[in-house]
C-alpha cells in the first residue's frame, strides 16, 4: 500500500470520483500504465527569459529611456553607489545587453528586446538541457512534469522495481513505437505556448546529444459518456485531475487506444462477477446482489450498518472500489445516513482548507451532493448542518456565503 | 530502436493444429483484430518492411522455446517445428497490456521472407527455421551492458573517507541531543514587544520569566514545542529576558504563556552532512576536492602577474600570487601578527576587481574572524556580509545584506523624491520653448534689418562723399593690390624658409661639404633679399591704410550734416536699438529655461554678445536641440517616479542582486550554507580564515562551495573544539584517521601533505615586541619568527614589554587555586584574580585597549563579578575579558594573563594544551603581563608544560620584568 502510495501522490478513489462526478461519465475499469517517454539532452543555442530584477532594469531603462550613457550619470540619477552599479553593468554588458560606443553605454539589440518584452533575456550557447518527449508522438510534455519533486520518470533499469513495488493493479510498461523523431527537435523553434511546455525563448540548432527512454507512470480511467463513448482519462502524477495531452494521447494514438480496447474486451464478465461477489463476501454482505449496468462498471447497494468506524468510512460511500478487472461502485440505500456523510465531508473540507471561495464550495457540495446521489446546494446544506445542531459548520458556511475568506 | 535481426532464408509458417479453432472463438470476441489464417498472418507480417518486434519466451514446463513475434494488435507464437525446417503457429492473440510490458523491455526487430505452409509436408526442401539466428540475436540482447551511468561513484579511498565523515556527523549530533535531553528550561507567564535597535527584520521580544531561574546572556533559546523560534539572550532585566530571533515574528506567534529553552540546533549537522552529500554525488563547485584531501594531488599553481593595492611583505606576496594562480587549494600558514588579514585582503580585493574573476568567499568558524577581514577591504570592493544580525560583530554590520538593502533602499528614495521635486518646473520650460524660438527669429529679422540700414547708411556715405570718396576708392583699391603683393612675397619667403631648413637638415658627404655650404649662402641671400621686399610692401600698405583712415574721417566732417546721411544714420541707430533689444529678449528666454532645468540639467552656455550671425546660428541649433532634449528629462522624471515606486517595494527584493553584484561575500562556514540566495552563488574564491581552529567537517561547508580555496590560519594556535563526548567518541572507533578528523584542522592535516608550492609560510611578524616574539618564535615556531616593528614601551608599570607576576612568595592557602564555586566545572584563583582584577581597572582608566585572558570560564565569572564593582561598562567587561578561545584573531595594547593552576601536585589540567599560551601571548601589541606561581608551573606534572614553563621563567629573567604579588600589588594600590 505504502510502495502504490508512493508512485501516485493520490488514492485512485479520487481519480474515478473526478471522472464520473466531476465530468459525469460512468468509469469501468481502472489501469496503471507506464508511458515510455524519450528524456533528449539536447544542445542548442538558446534564449532564455527571466524577469528583471530592480536594480538591472532601471539602470537599462535609464540607458533607454534616460540616455543616461555613463556609470557615473546612471550611478548619481539612481542614487546608487558607483560600485554597485559597476558591477551591474558588468553583468549586463557580459550577458550581452549593454555596450559602451564612443565612451557612451547604449543598449544592445538584445537588450532592447528585452526591455521591449519587459523580460530578461540571455543566450546561452552550447546550453545543453535535457527535454521529455512522448515516445508515440514525440511531443514535448508540459512544464509540470518537470517538477522533479512531484514526478518521476524512472529509466527503463529502473522501472522494474517500480512494477514490482506498484501493487494492484500493477503498473504495465507500454512499448515504445519507435525511435525518437528527429524533426521534433527542430519543431520546438515555432512551437507556440512555450511558457506550458518549458521551452526557452528562442533555441537555434538543436541537436540531440543523447535520447534515454524513461517511463511516466499513468493512471488511465476508462469511462463511458452519456452517449455510450468510450473515454480513457489519463491521470499523472502532477495532479489529481485528467491531463488533456496524455488523454488525447491514449484515445487518438492507435498503439496504445488499440491496446485499451482490447483489455477491455479481453475481460471475462463471469471472472469479474466472482470478484464482485468475493469482494462482498469478505465484508460479510453474501446477501446482497451486485448488479452490472449497461455501460460494463457494477455496483453494489449496501446498508447503513455497512457504514462507519471499523466498517466501511462513511466518505467511500457513493465511491468505487478498484477489483483487478472491473470498478465496482458502493452505494448506500440509507437517506439520512448520506446526508450525514455529505455534512461531514463538506465539514471536513471547509475547515482544513484555507482560502476556500464560495464558488469552490458550491462546486464541492455539488460533486459531493452527486456521489451520495443527493439534491443538494450550500444553502440546503447549511440547512441540514443546522438540523443536525451543527451548529459551527452552520456558521462556516454562513461566512462563506457572505464572501470570500481569508 | 529494437535491434534488427534479418533471417537469410525464406521461413515457413504452418498451422498448428488446434489454431484454426481458436482463430473461430477470437473472431466473435474481437471482431476484425486477428487474421483468419496463416496466409492471412503472411502477407501481413510481410507488409512490414522493417519487420516485425520479436521476443522469445523461455520454456515452460519442460517444453521448448517460443518465439514471439509482436503486430500492432496481436502477437504470434510461434514453435520451431521437430525437424526444424519451419515454425508452428501455435497461436495468434489479441496484443494485451502483458505484451506491451514485455515489449518494453526488450525486443529484436525480426525481419524475414513469410511463406505459409498449410502442412509440415509442404515445406520446400531447404527451408530452415534458422533459430540460431533468432536465438543469437536474443542472447546478445539480454547480455547488453546496462545503460552507462551519468554520474560516477566516487572511488573506494573517497567513498572511506566521505563515510567516516558522514559516521562523525552522526556521532556528533547524536551526542549533542544526548546533551540536550534535559535541555534548561524558563517558564514564562507573560511576553511583550520592545523598542529595540535593530538592522533587519528580525524580532526581539521580552520574556517575564516565572521563578528564579534566567538564562544567561547570549544563549540560544527557543520556545518549547515551537522548533522554528530560536533566538539569543540579549539581555536580562530584573525578571524580563529580551530575546533577539533568528527572523522576523509576528507577534501572535508566541504563546501568551509558555518554557523558554535551551537550544542546540541541528542546522550544523545538517549542513555538515549535505557538503559530504555535494561530495558524493560529485556536485561540488571544487572538483579537485576529494583528491586533495584524500589523495594530496594538486594541481599546478599558475603563474600570475597581479599586483596588490598596497605594499605586501615578500611573503605575504608569495601567499597572495598564490593564493591567485592557485586551482585548487592553498594553504598560507600565518603566525601571530604576520599580517595574514591584510594578505586575505589584498587577495580578496584582486579578484573582486578582475571583471573575469568570480565573487569571493571570506568565511571562517567565527563571526568575529570573517568581519575582521571585511572592515579592513578597501572601499572599492562591494562586500556583504550574510549573517544573523545579533551575531555579527559591530564592525561587520555596515556589510550586513540587511542592512545594506535598506540603506540603500532609503537612500535611493530620499534622492529621488529630491530629485523629483526638481523634474515639477520641466512643464514650464516647455512652455518657453516656442518663445525662445519666436525671440530668436525677431532677433535674426532685427539682425537683418541692422544689416540693411548699415549698407544703406554707408551707400549714402559714399554718395554723399564726392572728390575725398573717390580718394578713398583710389586708396582702398591701391591697398587691396598692396594686401595681394604681401600675401604673395609671404608665401615666398616661406617657401624658402622651409626649403632652407631641409637642406641645412641634412648630412652632406665631405667632398659635397663645401658645395653645400655654399648653396647656402645663395639661399640665406635670397631670404634676406625676400624679407626685405616683404617688409617693403608691409609698410606701404600701412601707409594706405592711415592714410584711409584720415580720408575716412575728412569724409565724416564732410557729410556729417548732409540730411540724407544724417537720416540714415538715425535709422542705423534705431536698427541697432532693435536688435540689442531683441538679443536681449532671447537672452531672457535662455535664463528662464535654464533656470527651470538647473535641477536637474545644465544647458549649453551661449554667449549672446558674440558675433550676432555666429550666435543665431548656435541658438537655431539650440532651438532645435531643446524639444528632444526635455523629452528626454520628462523621460526621465518618469522613469525616476517609477524607480521611487519600485525601490519603495519590500526590501528583500534586493538582496539576490546585491548578492551577485558582491565582489566578496562574508559568512561564517555554517552561514555560507543558510541563506537560499547563495545557493546559487558560483564563488570562485573561498578564503577561510582562521583554518587552523576548523575541522574537516565544518570547512567542508564552503569548500564545496568555491571552484578554489585558500586556508589561512595557524596550525600551532587553538586546534578545532572538540566536545568531550565526540573525542571519546573517535577514540572508541579505534580508528586513527577518524581521530585526526576530530581533533586535527584540514589545515593541520594538509600541511605537511600538500608540496610546498602550495603552502606559503608568513614569517614577519609585525605586532609584539621583540621580547615577546622572540620568546613565542622559539616556542613554537623553530625560530622563525622576525620582528619588523620597533614598540616604544610604557614603562609607567612595569620595566619591560613582558612582565610575570609571582604569587610564589604568598602562604599557600592564599595562592593555591579552588573549585569553582555552586559545584561547576573548573578552577578559580582568588589571589591571580585580585592582581589581574585591579590591573584590567588600572588600564581602563587609563584608557589603554586591554584584554584579560584566562584558561577557565569560572576563573573569568569571578574576575568580572570583582571587575564588576569598579567598572560600571558591563559591555566593556563582557568584550575584554575572556577565555583563550573568545580572543585567537584579536589584539590588544596590553595582555593580561593568569595561569590559574597552583596545587601541590603540579597539576596544570587543560594547560598542557601548549598552544593555548601561544594564542594568549600574541595577542599584545605593547605589554604582556602573565600572573601565575612560578614555582608550581615549574613543578609541573607534564613534561612539555614544565619544559615551556623553564623557558617562560628564563626568558622573562633575562629580558622581562618579574614582580612579586605583594609588593607589585602594594605598587599598583598607590598608584590608584
Amino acid at each position: 500500500m505504502a510502495d502504490r502510495k508512493r508512485v501516485m501522490p493520490y488514492p485512485k478513489e479520487r481519480i474515478l470520483e473526478d471522472a464520473a462526478f466531476s465530468r459525469e461519465l460512468a468509469p469501468t475499469r481502472l489501469l496503471a500504465l507506464l508511458l515510455p517517454v524519450w528524456q533528449v539532452e539536447v544542445r542548442a543555442t538558446v534564449t532564455d527569459g527571466r524577469p528583471y530584477e530592480l536594480i538591472e532594469r532601471y539602470i537599462e531603462r535609464g540607458i533607454a529611456e534616460g540616455a543616461l550613457g555613463t556609470k557615473e550619470e546612471l550611478a548619481a540619477f539612481l542614487a546608487l553607489d558607483e560600485p554597485i552599479v559597476d558591477r551591474a553593468l558588468r553583468f549586463l554588458h557580459a550577458v550581452g545587453h549593454v555596450v559602451e560606443r564612443e565612451g557612451r553605454l547604449t543598449l544592445t539589440e538584445l537588450g532592447r528586446r528585452s526591455q521591449r518584452d519587459d523580460r530578461y533575456y540571455f543566450v546561452k550557447r552550447e546550453d545543453r538541457r535535457k527535454l521529455y518527449f512522448d515516445a508515440f508522438a514525440s511531443r514535448p510534455l508540459t512544464r509540470s512534469y518537470y517538477d522533479a519533486g512531484a514526478v518521476t520518470l524512472p529509466p527503463a533499469d529502473e522501472v522494474m522495481s517500480l512494477v514490482a513495488d506498484s501493487g494492484q493493479p500493477p503498473f504495465q510498461m507500454l512499448c515504445n513505437p519507435g525511435g525518437f523523431r528527429r524533426e521534433a527537435l527542430r519543431e520546438l523553434a515555432n512551437h507556440t505556448d512555450r511558457e506550458r511546455y518549458n521551452l526557452p525563448v528562442r533555441i537555434e540548432q538543436p541537436e540531440s546529444l543523447q535520447e534515454d527512454l524513461v517511463y511516466l507512470p499513468l493512471y488511465v480511467v476508462r469511462a463511458v459518456d452519456r452517449r455510450g463513448a468510450v473515454r480513457y482519462l489519463a491521470y499523472s502524477q502532477a495532479g489529481a485531475e485528467a491531463d488533456p495531452e496524455f488523454t488525447e494521447l491514449c484515445e487518438k494514438t492507435p498503439g496504445i487506444r488499440e491496446v485499451l480496447d482490447i483489455a477491455d474486451l479481453a475481460v471475462d464478465p463471469e471472472r469479474q462477477e466472482s470478484q464482485v461477489t468475493e469482494w462482498c463476501r469478505r465484508r460479510g454482505f453474501e446477501q446482497v446482489e451486485p448488479v452490472r449496468l449497461d455501460e460494463g462498471g457494477w455496483q453494489v447497494t449496501l446498508p447503513a450498518e455497512a457504514f462507519g468506524p471499523k466498517r466501511i468510512p462513511h466518505y467511500r460511500i457513493g465511491s468505487f472500489a478498484v477489483l483487478s478487472t472491473c470498478l465496482l461502485r458502493i452505494r448506500c440505500e440509507d437517506k439520512e445516513l448520506r446526508e450525514r456523510a455529505l455534512l461531514e465531508r463538506v465539514g471536513s473540507y471547509v475547515t482544513r482548507r484555507s482560502g476556500v471561495t464560495a464558488a469552490d464550495l458550491d462546486g464541492r457540495v455539488d460533486r459531493v451532493a452527486r456521489q451520495l446521489e443527493l439534491t443538494a446546494d450550500v444553502p440546503e446544506v447549511r440547512r441540514m448542518a443546522a438540523d443536525a445542531g451543527e451548529t459551527k459548520l452552520a456558521g462556516r458556511l454562513d461566512e462563506l456565503l457572505a464572501g470570500p475568506v481569508e | 530502436m529494437y535491434p534488427p535481426v534479418a533471417l537469410p532464408a525464406p521461413v515457413a509458417l504452418v498451422p498448428g493444429r488446434p489454431l484454426a479453432a481458436r482463430l473461430v472463438q477470437h473472431a466473435e470476441r474481437y471482431p476484425g483484430l486477428l487474421p483468419s489464417g496463416v496466409t492471412q498472418l503472411v502477407s501481413e507480417l510481410n507488409g512490414y518492411p522493417q519487420g516485425v518486434a520479436a521476443t522469445v519466451d523461455e520454456p515452460r514446463n519442460g517444453g521448448d522455446h517460443s518465439l514471439l513475434l509482436h503486430t500492432r494488435t496481436y502477437v504470434v507464437r510461434l514453435f520451431v517445428t521437430r525437424s526444424g525446417d519451419a515454425y508452428t503457429v501455435a497461436g495468434i492473440n489479441p496484443m494485451q497490456l502483458a505484451d506491451q510490458h514485455r515489449l518494453a523491455s526488450g525486443a529484436l526487430m525480426l525481419r524475414a521472407e513469410w511463406h505459409a505452409k498449410l502442412e509440415p509436408r509442404e515445406v520446400p526442401p531447404g527451408f530452415r527455421a534458422q533459430w540460431d539466428v533468432v536465438h543469437n540475436g536474443w542472447t546478445a540482447l539480454r547480455n547488453r551492458p546496462a545503460d552507462r551511468r551519468a554520474v560516477t561513484e566516487p572511488g573506494p579511498a573517497h567513498t572511506r573517507y566521505l563515510d567516516r565523515l558522514d559516521r562523525l556527523i552522526d556521532a556528533t549530533q547524536r551526542i549533542a541531543g544526548e546533551r540536550q535531553n534535559a535541555p534548561a528550561s524558563y517558564p514564562y507567564g507573560k511576553v511583550e514587544s520592545v523598542a529595540e535597535r535593530r538592522y533587519s527584520a528580525e524580532g526581539v521580544y521580552a520574556f517575564h520569566i516565572v521563578g528564579k531561574r534566567f538564562p544567561v546572556r547570549n544563549k540560544y533559546v527557543g520556545i518549547r514545542g515551537a522548533r522554528d523560534y530560536r533566538g539569543q539572550v540579549r539581555r536580562v532585566e530584573g525578571d524580563r529576558v529580551l530575546v533577539r530571533f533568528d527572523r522576523l515574528i509576528d507577534r501572535k506567534e508566541l504563546p501568551e504563556q509558555g518554557e523558554l529553552e535551551e537550544t542546540a540546533g541541528d542546522v550544523v549537522h545538517t549542513k555538515r552532512r549535505e557538503a559530504v552529500r555535494l561530495l558524493r554525488t560529485q556536485r561540488e563547485r571544487n572538483r579537485s576536492l576529494l583528491p586533495v584531501l584524500v589523495d594530496h594531488r594538486l594541481k599546478p599553481v599558475q603563474d600570475v602577474s597581479d599586483r596588490p593595492g598596497e605594499e605586501l611583505d615578500e611573503d605575504q606576496l608569495a601567499a597572495f600570487r598564490m593564493a591567485l594562480g592557485v586551482q585548487d587549494l592553498a594553504l598560507v600558514l600565518g603566525p601571530p601578527g604576520t599580517g595574514k588579514t591584510r594578505t586575505i585582503s589584498e587577495i580578496a580585493r584582486a579578484c573582486a576587481l578582475a571583471p573575469d574573476r568570480g565573487p569571493v568567499l571570506v568565511t571562517s568558524h567565527t563571526n568575529r574572524a570573517v568581519d575582521n577581514v571585511l572592515v579592513k577591504l578597501p572601499k572599492d570592493v562591494v562586500v556583504i556580509r550574510v549573517g544573523s544580525e545579533g551575531k555579527v560583530d559591530p564592525d561587520g554590520r555596515q556589510f550586513l545584506l540587511e542592512q545594506l538593502a535598506a540603506d540603500l533602499r532609503r537612500e535611493a528614495i530620499g534622492r529621488a523624491e529630491t530629485a523629483l521635486r526638481g523634474y515639477a518646473t520641466l512643464p514650464q520650460a516647455r512652455q518657453w520653448l516656442p518663445v525662445l524660438a519666436q525671440r530668436t527669429e525677431a532677433m535674426a529679422a532685427a539682425f537683418g534689418a541692422l544689416v540693411q540700414e548699415r549698407h544703406e547708411l554707408e551707400r549714402i556715405r559714399y554718395a554723399a562723399g564726392g572728390p575725398v570718396r573717390d580718394r578713398i576708392t583710389e586708396l582702398r583699391a591701391g591697398l587691396a593690390g598692396q594686401d595681394q603683393l604681401l600675401a604673395r612675397r609671404h608665401g615666398e619667403l616661406g617657401l624658402l624658409v622651409s626649403r632652407d631648413e631641409r637642406a641645412r637638415a641634412r648630412r652632406w658627404w665631405p667632398p659635397f661639404a663645401a658645395l653645400a655650404r655654399a648653396a647656402a649662402r645663395r639661399r640665406e641671400r635670397r631670404i634676406t633679399a625676400c624679407r626685405a621686399q616683404f617688409d617693403t610692401a608691409a609698410a606701404e600698405a600701412g601707409r594706405l591704410r592711415t592714410e584711409i583712415a584720415t580720408a575716412e574721417h575728412h569724409l565724416n566732417v564732410v557729410i556729417h550734416d548732409v540730411p540724407p546721411v544724417r537720416a540714415a544714420r538715425q535709422a542705423a541707430a534705431l536698427a541697432e536699438q532693435r536688435f540689442v533689444a531683441s538679443r536681449d529678449e532671447v537672452e531672457q528666454a535662455l535664463r528662464a529655461i535654464r533656470s527651470l532645468v538647473a535641477a536637474v540639467d545644465a544647458l549649453p552656455a551661449v554667449a549672446i554678445e558674440g558675433d550676432p550671425a555666429q550666435v543665431l546660428d548656435i541658438l537655431r541649433r539650440l532651438n532645435a536641440w531643446l524639444p528632444g532634449r526635455l523629452d528626454v528629462l520628462a523621460a526621465r522624471e518618469k522613469l525616476l517616479a517609477e524607480w521611487r515606486v519600485g525601490i519603495s517595494g519590500a526590501v528583500d527584493q534586493l538582496y539576490p542582486e546585491l548578492i551577485r553584484y558582491a565582489d566578496v561575500i562574508g559568512a561564517t562556514c555554517i552561514g555560507s550554507a543558510s541563506r537560499t540566495e547563495l545557493a546559487d552563488v558560483e564563488f570562485d574564491l573561498a578564503i577561510v580564515d582562521e583554518a587552523g581552529q576548523i575541522g574537516t567537517a565544518d570547512v567542508l561547508i564552503p569548500l564545496v562551495r568555491a571552484r578554489r580555496a585558500v586556508l589561512v590560519g595557524d596550525h600551532r594556535q587553538l586546534p578545532p573544539f572538540v566536545g568531550d563526548g565526540v573525542a571519546d567518541w573517535a577514540d572508541g572507533t579505534g580508528d586513527a584517521e577518524t581521530t585526526a578528523l576530530v581533533t586535527k584542522s584540514t589545515l593541520e592535516m594538509l600541511v605537511d601533505e600538500v608540496p610546498g608550492s602550495h603552502v606559503v609560510r608568513l614569517t614577519r611578524q609585525r605586532r609584539m615586541p621583540r621580547v615577546i616574539a622572540d620568546f613565542i618564535s622559539d616556542m613554537f615556531y623553530d625560530g622563525t619568527l622576525r620582528t619588523m616593528v620597533e614598540r616604544t614601551p610604557d614603562t609607567s608599570l612595569f620595566a619591560k614589554p613582558l612582565a610575570f607576576v609571582d604569587t610564589s612568595g604568598l602562604p599557600e592557602r592564599e595562592r593555591a587555586e579552588s573549585a569553582a564555586p555552586g559545584g561547576r566545572k573548573g578552577t578559580v584563583n582568588h589571589a591571580e584574580a585580585r592582581v589581574l582584577g585591579a590591573l584590567a581597572e588600572y588600564y581602563h582608566r587609563r584608557g589603554v585597549e586591554w584584554a584579560l585572558i584566562v584558561p577557565y570560564a569560572a576563573q573569568v565569572k569571578l574576575i568580572a563579578e570583582l571587575l564588576g564593582r569598579s567598572i560600571r561598562d558591563s559591555d566593556a567587561i563582557d568584550g575584554n575579558i575572556g577565555t583563550v578561545d573568545s580572543f585567537q584573531g584579536g589584539e590588544r595594547d596590553v595582555i593580561l594573563y593568569g595561569f590559574t593552576r597552583s596545587n601541590r601536585r603540579g597539576s596544570v589540567g587543560f594547560l598542557d594544551e601548549l598552544r593555548r599560551a601561544n594564542v594568549a601571548f600574541t595577542r599584545a601589541k605593547q605589554q604582556l603581563v602573565l600572573v601565575g606561581d612560578m614555582d608550581m608551573l615549574l613543578r609541573a606534572t607534564d613534561t612539555r608544560f614544565r619544559e615551556l614553563a623553564t623557558s617562560l621563567r628564563d626568558h622573562v629573567r633575562d629580558t622581562g620584568d618579574v614582580r612579586k604579588y605583594a609588593e607589585f600589588m602594594t605598587d599598583l594600590e598607590g598608584l590608584r
